[in-house]
């Protein structure tokens, strides 16, 4: 559960994000839509702390995000990267193993749970193979099982399927929709309409800054202008 | 001719080549290392960067014999201490090899991308675990070869050595040379034992380089 | 594990490289020693022989000067000319032995106390094989390529002959090469070099060229600051009673240093 209050985030004098609230449900996948220049990414990275807030306070789990130690906020919040970013001069095993070894988990037992989790993103297969020789669709299932090696309760994509294609991105929805039946809470930023809808739970839609709507039900959405017209136009 | 009969000093050459150039070699790495990583973009802070880009512009822009007088003479004469020729001509050489190996770690460091510094933030990684672990064995791999290089510019530099009166490999054939006066053969017999040196060092890259310690190319 | 143990054997060897270093006395200066500077590699002055001793005329004339002042001898390799001037100036060493030229220039700066040598009224230019026709004095050397090794008494008369195309080499040795070889015309030497050369190399023509009042050089001469006045007279004296008992003609003799 993620309680977003008014928070303001400011780089080189300018807004980027403006008074912004929201909440992120457990169980739930909520996404943010919105143009290029929203601030869809930059309030994501916010939850993970990437991004420095000025103003307002981000709860995690009813804890403050600023006081959690690194590792507390890591075993907390998971966040997905747009190009991944996999430890290229590791395999993908070690790239799952490593924040792991890191947190003083024994190799046996890391290896463990590396191997289940891959297991279940159907990346077993590929443990002692390097990222640059994996596909867009593996190597982003190679980040999300990365991410979820720590057990956050939380994960947050961004701009997940902006270079999957079709047939990846219907297995990520799948992937995503079971994280969330088993009780993560995940937030989404994206562009792809279709991929929103396939996931479609909740939804805020940003513009210059700012949420200006929110809908958590599919018959608001055909309704509701503003989001239309994006979903056209 | 009896090169043979000065076996013994030739040794004392090499070995007295041999370990200032290693002594100097490992000192001026680790030392590059440290100021390369503080002085990277994402970990530089305004006076830090300023330091050590000094450092840099001092150690590189004098010459090394120029290094090596001065810390054999100026600084203990200013300190008052009485320091000994070997370890003078080894400071200096550490004082000028690490200005280029900072500038090395450094750069190879700026080319690792910033997400991996992002991807070991979210993921709880302490400041020296993602240096460690992520950054510096990827910026190793790109830097390999300059840093060998350097090394391998570090071993003829030790030949300045003998200004001060260090008896290494090279002075120890001026030696018998005067006394012998057959330059062709002692200057042949010196150049193949640096030769040597020199293919021990390329033979020790290819090994690391093969046994690709840090994995894939991208 | 096997990255740590090749870490901590390379911590162990470099500390260890360190200490034995550290471990090498250096010369303790106390009034029962007489430090030397002097640069092996310059037979047969001084040179490092195949056991690794110190030997040369100067390094002979050196132990019985301290054998004169009562005092330990310890030699110090300070290998260039530069280093012997500079170490002599921080009190690192009490006096130079090298076969020094005692020479007007320096007198201002240096005390000098003049041990074998008479004056050199001329330097021998020498040549390989042949020496071309006519050559008497420098200026017939004109637009010809001389070997010199720079900061030598040599050095300083060639400054006067700039039609000269001086060659410079490191150390004189080398210039055996060059005229070998033909990169250079001749050589311009101290008198014991052109003896030295001559012996191994029979090819060698040699001419003397006679100097200018004010180039000559009046014998070599062991070098000491010029205030320590105490030591420069012990110097002397002990020089003199050397002289007079012909301790330092023998020692030419020995290393055919010609007068």
């Amino acid at each position: 559960m993620v309680i977003i209050d008014n928070i303001t985030v400011q780089l080189q004098n300018k807004i980027i994000l403006n008074n912004v609230s929201c909440k992120l449900s457990i169980g739930h996948i909520t996404s943010f839509i919105g143009l290029s220049g929203a601030g869809k990414t930059t309030l994501l990275k916010s939850i993970v702390g990437l991004t420095k807030i000025s103003d307002g306070s981000i709860m995690i789990a009813d804890q403050e995000l600023l006081q959690l130690s690194p590792l507390q906020r890591a075993q907390n919040v998971g966040y997905v990267f747009q190009n991944f970013n996999l430890f290229s001069h590791f395999t993908v095993l070690q790239n799952c193993i490593d924040p792991l070894l890191i947190v003083g988990m024994n190799y046996h037992d890391a290896s463990t749970r590396a191997r289940d989790i891959l297991d279940q993103l159907q990346m077993l297969d590929f443990v002692d193979v390097y990222p640059s020789q994996l596909s867009g669709g593996q190597q982003q299932r190679v980040a999300i099982a990365r991410s979820l090696c720590l057990q956050p309760k939380i994960l947050l994509l961004d701009e997940p399927t902006a270079s999957l294609d079709p047939i990846n991105t219907d297995i990520l929805v799948q992937i995503l929709k079971k994280l969330a039946a088993n009780g993560l809470t995940i937030g989404v930023s994206s562009q792809d309409m279709s991929f929103v809808s396939k996931i479609f739970d909740k939804v805020y839609f940003m513009q210059a800054g700012k949420i200006v709507e929110f809908c958590d039900s599919i018959e608001e959405i055909k309704n509701n202008v503003l989001i239309s017209q994006f979903i056209v136009g | 001719m009896n090169l043979s009969a000065y076996f013994s000093l030739i040794c004392q050459g090499i070995v007295m080549t041999f370990a200032a150039w290693i002594c100097a070699g490992l000192f001026s790495l680790i030392i590059g290392t440290l100021l390369g990583i503080l002085s990277c973009r994402r970990l530089a802070t305004s006076w830090s960067s300023v330091i050590i880009r000094t450092y840099t512009f001092i150690a590189k822009g004098i010459p090394a014999y120029v290094q090596i007088l001065i810390a054999y003479f100026v600084i203990p004469a200013a300190l008052g201490l009485k320091i000994p020729a070997f370890l003078a001509a080894v400071g200096a050489l550490v004082f000028c090899s690490s200005g280029y190996v900072t500038e090395i770690v450094r750069s190879g460091i700026n080319t690792v991308s910033v997400g991996q510094w992002d991807a070991c933030f979210v993921l709880g990684y302490s400041m020296p675990a993602t240096l460690r672990r992520i950054i510096l064995p990827q910026a190793l791999k790109n830097i390999m070869p300059a840093l060998f290089g350097e090394f391998e510019q570090l071993l003829k530099t030790t030949s300045l050595l003998a200004t001060i009166g260090i008896t290494e490999l090279t002075r120890s054939g001026m030696n018998i040379i005067s006394r012998e006066l057959n330059p062709i053969p002692v200057y042949c017999m010196v150049a193949c034992i640096y030769l040597i040196f020199s293919g021990v060092l390329q033979l020790v890259m290819i090994y690391i380089e093969r046994k690709g310690l840090y994995g894939n190319n991208r | 594990m096997k990255k740590k143990l090749i870490g901590s054997m390379i911590a162990l060897l470099m500390i260890g490289i360190v200490i034995y270093f550290f471990a090498q006395k250096s010369p303790s200066q106390d009034n029962s020693t007489f430090i030397v500077g002097t640069a092996a590699g310059y037979a047969p002055f001084v040179s490092v022989n195949a056991s690794g001793e110190y030997e040369g005329f100067d390094i002979d004339v050196a132990h019985a000067l301290a054998n004169k002042l009562n005092k330990k001898l310890v030699i110090k390799d300070l290998g260039s000319m530069t280093s012997l001037f500079m170490a002599l100036d921080q009190g690192m060493i009490d006096a130079i032995i090298w076969g020094i030229s005692i020479t007007q220039d320096r007198l201002a700066k240096v005390a000098m106390i003049h041990y074998y040598g008479s004056t050199v009224t001329s330097y021998p230019l020498i040549f390989w094989k042949t020496i071309p026709t006519d050559i008497q004095s420098l200026t017939d050397m004109n637009n010809k390529i001389v070997c010199i090794e720079p900061g030598s008494s040599q050095d300083v008369v060639l400054l006067q002959y700039p039609q000269i195309r001086t060659l410079q080499v490191d150390k004189i040795d080398d210039a055996l090469l060059q005229i070998q070889y033909g990169k250079a015309d001749a050589a311009f030497v101290e008198p014991a070099i052109a003896i030295k050369f001559k012996n191994k190399y029979p090819e060698i023509q040699a001419v003397d060229i006679p100097l200018a009042l004010s180039n000559q050089v009046q014998g070599m001469g062991v070098v000491i600051k010029k205030n320590k006045e105490q030591l420069v007279h012990d110097v002397e004296q002990a020089i003199a009673v050397l002289k007079s008992a012909g301790t330092i003609e023998q020692f030419a003799q020995k290393w055919e240093i010609p007068s």
